[in-house]
């Protein structure tokens, strides 16, 4: 009974607190003070309660009964010196500054470079426009390699190119630096190739090189299962096969798990992948390589790999078609 | 590289299915791009002959027609195709046939006659997506043999992705030892030839060893030249070459098969029974195969008769030697040629031929030998001819094969992952990589020497060893561990923090950041900025007049994609870049330059900036002003500019202590327009170098005021040249260090009356003391000589001052 009389106090002061005019302040008149109201009903009940039962539950319902006027004749108050607000449509659009969306590709990008630098990697930037031996030479990458001819790389003068790949950094870096290495590099590529969906002639990747004395291909499994499963989700599973890099020895391709079908082969991954995604190369840096910067290959072990933003994204957001984030079509950049 | 499953199993045992092969090629580092299955006819499928077509007698559209498919009887089929003819060779599928689809084929009554089968199109076998009409079957082939045998294949065709350095996976039997390895099963090689025919072989001399380090010669004789038998035909027609007759098809077969390009001459046309492998002599021309005649230099080898060159060595045959239907016997010629030498004389003649795309990458000396046989055999098997017993083998470079050392405690610290030394040896051994003798030193610091194979020229260090044994063992098996050592991570590059700054106070000021082209087409004049033509970089090989040129401004671009906005509908167009702009100079690498631009077009949404500035430059230079603030860049004034890119007397130039920010105003009409602009656009370009040495190198705190501020207002009438940084600078000047803030809250221009020509510039002013409320006499002082100041220095006029309230 008094758990009764002491919920029926709060809610009557919380109901009058709300009154918002004349007649929701009549209805909780009615409601708690009324001569109907359950509280009157207790009061009126008292006489068939034992004596020492009477004394405590008149006490507090009495009590009770004038909180709830005190908060009546507040309110009542309230309600008489405050004027009502303009009438308004509350359902109006606010006035809104205008927002501006970041471009997805700059998202990405920082967000790649979190997930590193959360390893202890550091940023590192080179040219856009880069020399033969920065971008071939140094990278164990012989005179006659095919991706050197014209068909491949865009040039600008005898020697002289847009780099096709931001491998090129890997090298200025540690000519500029002894070892340990623990860098990404994110950066634009420029391919001569034919443009479609999925090729366009400017790109975005992102490198990444670690050299010390004990580096070895394990950590470049758990370096970069730990990025593509923070990058696509826990879930994500990630599978090495060998590949061919010149500047790398042993080379590997890296793939995840077609999140598309699971794993069952589909339009996306191809039906004879076994449901793996192709996502990035990689490898264990070449000793020629090392060489060119003047690191003793017998000293010290690296890896590097190198990734796609753009991929990653059109396969993480569904964007359909490479040459979407060049053209800038706000419609497509606010969405993200 | 195309190759066929049957092909394979002839050299090696083949998982259960083209798509467990598939797995296992890509773990190898060979992954296969596409698969191709067979077509499996069923055998009531039959070549049939049609002897009638008659019109239907109850349809119109329909034929019945009498086939003749070999058996007793005629078989009477409804036929729908309108090219069905009498006399036509015809793919008949005959009643309890299944078609491809799985339809099985029952008798019917079609319009009220019997048809007892089906004469099938190219669809309804499974061989197109669309025909129109039935299938006529090209040549005469014999009635009722079934399809499956001449039109029918069972083998499955896969296309393996082969990486540059693996040209010995270009063949059937590389392969099949890559398969085999995996699988732990054996290469199957055939068994040596046995030749016993007789005849005699020409002469062969190597002139020049280093240009051909192997020379191989065989004589078939006996030959009749014709077409290949079929399953020859499917292979090679299934892996993408075009069959000829059974020599060329038979060399073009063991190319395939082995990687050994084969070169035959009809015997009887080489002259002085010589072969002479030399250089060719200035002046010397050959006619080749296909029909091209070229001009020799000394830098192209040569297979010469004692007179003349026969053919090209490694890149192609004359036609004068060549295999005619005439052709009775062949000299066989296999051979290494220098890889060097064969990639400069085919650069040189401009000719490029499967045959020199192997020689290139570099044969298998030793399978020279297994080639040559292998021909031969095949021309015994499907030309009839007879092997004569003689072979020639001029092996002038032949060596020891070089030996790589593998340190398993290397590979370890490679991998990451320890390799017993027995399952080294076994997992090499596996791919023809023989150790050269037992294991030195401790089990986990052994060390071993293997020989490198003859086939694999892509073998010459350790870690292409440690490639080899962790390919077999399988990248699977490599450990995934984390970073063991801790670096001290090194500061980030300034720029990348400016651009993320500038980037995020744009957004954040309403902006859509863009990221455009950096290869555009012909910069305009406008957006030189000084530029000259020969400081912009052109590209030497460009991919379309649209992208030949780095980009020397963020502004061209940006507009375009602007335009393109507008075009499509979006209202208000604000755009931000921060990106890298590029000049030729100073040689070799140029120089490149980071700017940010902010482009303006459009107009607002009504709603939500109802009464919205008019004037979009304000608009444009109050986000630049805003962003400046944010970076703690102030102390700087404005000045006008008058490159071509900004409309005439719009131009202004940011000038700041440290160098010039940038420079803004209303895009050039003769810019904007051509882009499709109606409506004026505004921009501003920014220099990020400029800003970055504009900016606080490290900012202190400052006392927040402790004393109020008294606040005055005045108005002023100027003249319209006057601007109001010279008001505010003398205002500036003039109010001393009590004058703590001064800033313009109104303008008039006025139209008529008086001040016509005029403008009022109203000022709200605000003195202050770090030390004590200020008197009123002191801030009366402080403004009397401010007005002094610009009526004395900018003839102002003043029109009123006001009291303001204290803050």
């Amino acid at each position: 009974m008094i758990e009764r009389i002491e919920s029926l106090g709060a809610e009557g002061e919380r109901v009058l607190a709300a009154a918002q005019n004349a007649s929701d302040l009549e209805a909780a008149r009615v409601r708690f003070l009324g001569r109907k109201s359950e509280l009157t009903q207790i009061l009126r009940g008292l006489k068939d309660l034992a004596p020492d039962e009477r004394a405590r539950v008149g006490a507090r319902a009495n009590e009770t009964r004038a909180r709830l006027e005190a908060a009546f004749a507040a309110t009542e108050a309230r309600l008489a010196t405050e004027s009502p607000g303009e009438a308004r449509d509350v359902t109006l659009p606010g006035r809104r500054p205008p927002v501006g969306h970041r471009h997805l590709l700059d998202s990405v990008l920082r967000e790649v470079h979190e997930i590193f630098a959360g390893l202890g990697f550091s940023l590192a930037v080179g040219p856009d426009v880069e020399d033969d031996q920065h971008n071939f030479d140094a990278l164990n990458m012989p005179g006659d390699h095919p991706a050197r001819a014209e068909t491949d790389t865009f040039y600008l003068g005898p020697g002289v190119l847009l780099r096709p790949h931001t491998s090129s950094v890997q090298i200025r870096v540690m000519e500029s630096q002894p070892p340990p290495v623990r860098i990404i590099c994110p950066g634009r590529a420029y391919r001569n190739e034919a443009i479609d969906a999925t090729h366009q002639v400017e790109f975005h990747q992102v490198e990444g090189l670690y050299v010390d004395r004990n580096v070895t291909m394990g950590d470049l499994k758990g370096t970069l299962d730990y990025f593509l499963k923070r990058f696509f989700g826990s879930e994500t599973e990630i599978r090495f096969a060998p590949s061919y890099y010149p500047f790398v020895e042993p080379g590997a391709s890296v793939d995840i798990r077609c999140f598309f079908c699971g794993g069952k082969g589909c339009g996306v991954c191809g039906p004879l992948s076994g449901g793996w995604l192709e996502i990035l190369g990689a490898g264990m840096v070449h000793p020629n390589v090392f060489r060119s910067v003047g690191y003793d290959p017998e000293v010290w072990t690296g890896w590097a790999f190198g990734v796609g933003v753009e991929r990653l994204i059109m396969l993480r957001h569904g964007v359909p078609d490479i040459r979407m984030f060049l053209n800038n079509d706000v419609r497509f950049l606010r969405q993200f | 590289m195309k190759v066929t499953w049957s092909w394979l199993s002839d050299w090696t045992a083949l998982p259960g299915s083209p798509e467990a092969l598939a797995q296992i090629l890509a773990m190898r580092g060979l992954p296969v791009q596409s698969l191709e299955r067979g077509a499996a006819f069923d055998p009531m499928i039959v070549v049939g002959r049609v002897l009638t077509a008659d019109p239907h007698p109850n349809a119109d559209r329909l034929r019945l027609c009498t086939v003749d498919v070999g058996g007793p009887s005629r078989l009477s089929i409804v036929c729908g195709a309108s090219n069905v003819a009498a006399g036509q060779r015809v793919a008949v599928a005959q009643v309890g046939a299944t078609l491809p689809d799985g339809t099985k084929l029952r008798k019917a009554k079609i319009r009220g006659v019997e048809s007892q089968g089906m004469i099938c199109s190219e669809r309804e076998l499974g061989l197109s997506e669309e025909s129109e009409g039935i299938w006529v079957l090209p040549g005469e082939p014999a009635v009722g043999r079934p399809l499956q045998e001449i039109a029918g294949s069972s083998d499955t065709v896969l296309d393996v992705e082969i990486t540059s350095n693996r040209a010995d996976c270009v063949s059937v039997r590389g392969l099949a030892r890559e398969i085999a390895s995996s699988l732990g099963a054996a290469l199957r090689e055939p068994e040596p030839l046995h030749a016993a025919g007789s005849g005699t072989l020409p002469r062969v001399v190597v002139e020049q060893p280093a240009d051909c380090a192997r020379y191989m010669a065989r004589l078939v004789t006996g030959l009749s030249i014709g077409p290949s038998p079929a399953w020859l035909q499917r292979r090679l027609e299934a892996t993408g070459f075009r069959c000829i007759n059974n020599v060329v098809d038979a060399t073009n077969y063991v190319l395939r098969e082995y990687g050994q390009p084969i070169h035959a001459f009809d015997a009887a046309r080489i002259g002085g029974n010589e072969i002479r492998v030399r250089r060719a002599r200035p002046g010397e021309r050959l006619t080749l195969l296909d029909d091209r005649d070229v001009a020799l230099h000394e830098g192209v080898q040569v297979i010469a008769d004692r007179s003349r060159p026969m053919a090209l060595a490694g890149i192609m045959g004359g036609r004068d030697t060549g295999v005619s239907a005439a052709t009775q016997s062949v000299v066989l010629e296999s051979a290494f040629f220098d890889p060097r030498l064969t990639r400069s004389a085919a650069a040189s003649l401009g000719i490029q031929t499967d045959a020199s795309i192997r020689f290139v990458q570099g044969v298998d000396p030793v399978a020279v030998a297994l080639a040559l046989d292998a021909t031969a055999r095949l021309l015994a098997e499907i030309a009839g001819g007879t092997v004569a017993a003689p072979v020639v083998d001029e092996w002038p470079g032949r060596g020891e094969p070089a030996v790589i050392r593998l340190r398993l405690g290397r590979l370890a610290r490679l991998l990451g992952m320890a390799v017993e030394p027995a399952a080294a040896t076994r997992a090499l051994a596996s791919l023809g990589i023989e150790q050269a003798g037992g294991w030195g030193g401790e089990p986990s610091e052994a060390e071993g020497r293997f020989r490198v194979p003859p086939h694999r020229h892509d073998l010459s260090i350790e870690e292409d060893l440690i490639e080899e044994v962790a390919r077999v063992v399988g990248y699977d098996a490599i450990p995934t561990t984390l970073l063991p050592t801790a670096i001290a991570p090194a500061a980030d590059p300034p720029e990348t923090d400016i651009t993320r700054r500038v980037v995020d106070l744009a957004t954040g000021l309403g902006f859509h950041e863009a990221i455009s082209h950096v290869l555009v087409g012909t910069i305009p004049p406008e957006v030189r900025d000084g530029v000259a033509d020969g400081e912009i970089w052109e590209l030497q090989n460009p991919k379309s007049r649209e992208l030949r040129h780095l980009r020397t401004s963020l502004l061209p671009d940006l507009l375009e994609c602007a335009a393109r906005n507008l075009h499509v509908g979006v209202g208000d167009v604000r755009l931000a870049e921060v990106g890298k702009v590029f000049r030729a100079v100073p040689p070799p690498l140029g120089s490149e330059r980071l700017e940010a631009a902010l482009v303006l077009a459009g107009t607002p949404e009504a709603w939500d900036r109802p009464g919205a500035e008019p004037d979009r430059y304000l608009e444009l230079r109050g986000a630049v002003e805003a962003m400046l603030q944010a970076l703690g860049i102030d102390g700087w004034r404005t000045g006008s500019y008058h490159e071509a890119c900004f409309r005439r007397g719009s131009g202004a130039e940011l000038r700041a202590p440290a160098g010039v920010l940038g420079r803004m105003g209303e895009v050039a009409p003769s810019l904007a327009r051509p882009l499709g602009f109606t409506q004026p656009v505004w921009a501003a370009v920014l220099d990020v170098a400029a800003i970055v040495g504009n900016m606080p190198s490290g900012r202190r705190y400052r006392e927040v005021p402790r004393y109020p501020a008294s606040k005055r207002d005045l108005a002023v009438i100027v003249r319209s040249g006057v601007t109001h940084e010279d008001l505010l600078a003398t205002i500036r000047g003039a109010g001393g260090t009590l004058l703590d803030a001064a800033w313009l809250f109104d303008v008039y221009a006025f139209r008529e009356g008086e001040h016509a020509g005029l403008r009022s510039m109203a000022y709200a002013l605000e003195f202050r003391s770090p030390e004590r409320t200020l008197t009123d006499r002191e801030v009366d002082e402080g403004i009397a000589a401010i007005v002094r100041a610009l009526e004395s220095e900018r003839g102002a006029r003043i029109r009123g001052a006001a009291e303001g309230s204290r803050v």
